[in-house]
């Protein structure tokens, strides 16, 4: 199976590579399909905590996209209550089957560090975020601070 | 490995006799002259051999040319002694004429170039042979004026002259066809459809989906020439296939493109999609007809089981079908009606023709149901009317027939109102 084959080369690369976006990855030895890990943004208010996030790989993975959600409450104009992301790279329309997971993730991690407020899921937080950023900016670190994983010690 | 085996080869000569020769696949051209001058008392030295279209020198060896049992050379005789011979390595199309610079000293060495083919009898990817024979007697005894050196050189009719030596003597077009190289001889003509973007993988990339090398490959046409394993092709073409996702082209019809997103990157041959098993390329053939027809403003019978296609003026509301007779209008696709078409008419709002027991109306409805949740669950392309259901997500719509932009909440082509407000609802 195509997936298969590629995701377990795509793990084995990630888990190699030194400056991973992505930490404590876990996948179940009975499915690959389905990735867990560990965001650690560098940009506050964010950079206060970890998020878990868990990644979806479809059985036609990778001629259809992988799905991204949060499973740590976030407090981002990009990102709803149910933890559904809207990421341009993984959209059905821009999908490609040649775009690798570390692309995604990295697309994944300018998002969060660099909200896009003309694109939002949540509106109330995009209007926040753009018309009273102070405030937008204390919001965002005492929910991070309530809700995120601790981030693990290199 | 081969060197006690032998096979059985036609021999024509002078487009009259024929020879069953024994030969061995160490023999070489010479020798199979000798056992042709043994039968027709003809001084081997005056005898030629033709193969796919160039004289043989003597030292080849049979082996070299890939025959089968009951593959037919011809022969021919020739008084005089002065006869051009051309180069005898079994080269073939040019394309890979780069390779040796960069492959591996061990493949220099003389692999013929190999062809890959549909066999609708095996209804299987098979090598493939390439043969040619004189356009006009159909006999294999012509000697091309030069080789082929690219893909319409072969494909496309009469770019490449010869001699022919079989029956029509002089110059006559040449046509080049495509054998089945699992099936023997030349008895059983098999149809098989040279697939061009298929190669042997001589240069061992790596599949672009899933990084595996394999052999055979398939190549897009694109300025990178990426590669993709047969596999991954399969599961491409697949899962596009499932989603109607398919390029309608001008020029190469329905067709898919490099899935790195390449410019001029459609497969250029429609049969490469056999190779995603008999079945689905029915309904690629299927799909693509309807896609055409509908690029080009046609209408589709909207009965289940006929789908007859038709092109009709515009003017025409009220269609009947010339395959089942069924007569529907145009703008909502269901049975016709009078009065004009409320096309986003909800099935319960119809008035009441006829006054029956309601209770007795609903236990007497056949496939109501069904129907009724497929209203309920779904709603149509503002546009072609395609029902679509909506999962989730947001309510920009994008129709998966027509590609038409829609509003879920407006059931109206997007627009302004909707980008600004109406995104979630």
């Amino acid at each position: 199976m195509a997936a298969t084959r590629r995701l377990q080369k795509e793990l084995s690369d990630i888990r190699k590579s030194e400056n991973n976006i992505l930490k404590n990855i876990q996948v179940d030895d009975s499915n690959i399909l389905l990735w867990q890990g560990l965001l650690v943004p560098e940009n506050p208010p964010y950079n206060k905590g970890a998020f878990k996030i868990q990644i979806d790989f479809p059985a036609e993975y990778p001629f259809k996209p992988p799905k991204i959600t949060f499973k740590t409450k976030i407090y981002h104009p990009n990102i709803d209550e149910k933890g559904q992301v809207c990421l341009p790279i993984i959209s059905a329309e821009n999908w490609k089957p040649a775009t690798k997971t570390d692309q995604v993730l990295q697309a994944l991690a300018s998002l969060i560090n660099d909200p896009e407020p003309e694109h939002p899921l949540r509106a109330d937080l995009a209007e926040e975020f753009t018309k009273d950023k102070k405030k937008f900016m204390k919001n965002a670190e005492e929910f991070t601070k309530k809700y995120s994983e601790k981030r693990p010690i290199d | 490995m081969n060197l006690e085996k032998t096979v059985v080869v036609n021999v024509k000569f002078n487009s009259s006799a024929q020879y069953h020769l024994e030969v061995a696949h160490t023999d070489t051209v010479q020798n199979v002259k000798e056992k042709v001058s043994l039968k027709s008392g003809v001084d081997s030295k005056q005898i030629q051999l033709i193969f796919a279209g160039k004289i043989l020198c003597n030292e080849t060896q049979l082996q070299d040319l890939s025959l089968g049992s009951e593959s037919i050379l011809h022969a021919f005789q020739e008084r005089s002694s002065v006869v051009p011979t051309l180069d005898v390595s079994y080269t073939s199309t040019t394309e890979e004429a780069d390779s040796p610079k960069t492959a591996s000293p061990t493949t220099i060495t003389r692999t013929p170039h190999q062809y890959y083919v549909y066999c609708k009898e095996c209804n299987l990817l098979q090598v493939g042979k390439l043969r040619v024979r004189c356009k006009r007697c159909q006999e294999g005894g012509i000697i091309l004026k030069r080789e082929p050196e690219n893909w319409e050189d072969v494909l496309n009719a009469e770019r490449i002259h010869g001699e022919c030596k079989s029956g029509c003597y002089g110059d006559q077009p040449a046509q080049f066809y495509f054998k089945c190289a699992s099936h023997q001889g030349d008895t059983q003509e098999a149809i098989v459809v040279p697939l061009k973007h298929i190669r042997p993988n001589r240069k061992l990339v790596e599949c672009i989906t899933c990084g595996c090398v394999s052999t055979p490959i398939l190549v897009f046409p694109c300025e990178h020439q990426h590669v993709m394993c047969l596999e991954c092709f399969k599961s491409y073409g697949n899962v596009r296939l499932n989603d109607r996702a398919f390029v309608q082209d001008q020029e190469y019809g329905y067709s898919l493109p490099c899935p790195a997103g390449c410019m001029n990157s459609l497969i250029q041959e429609s049969h490469h999609f056999c190779l995603l098993g008999k079945n689905q390329y029915e309904r690629y053939k299927i799909f693509g007809a309807e896609e055409c027809l509908l690029q080009n403003g046609g209408v589709q019978c909207p009965q289940p089981q006929c789908g007859e296609g038709m092109i009709l003026d515009s003017s025409i509301s009220k269609i009947t079908c010339p395959n089942c007779r069924f007569k529907f209008c145009r703008k909502c696709l269901s049975e016709y009606h009078d009065g004009e078409c409320h096309a986003v008419q909800n099935m319960e709002s119809y008035p009441a023709i006829m006054s029956v027991d309601s209770e007795r109306e609903l236990r007497a409805r056949w496939d109501a149901e069904s129907a009724e949740f497929i209203q309920r669950s779904t709603k149509a392309c503002p546009n072609c009317r395609t029902r679509t259901e909506r999962s989730g997500g947001c309510m920009h719509m994008q129709c998966s027939r027509c590609q038409e932009e829609w509003c879920w909440m407006c059931e109206k082509s997007w627009n302004r109102e909707c980008q600004g407000n109406h995104w979630f609802g």
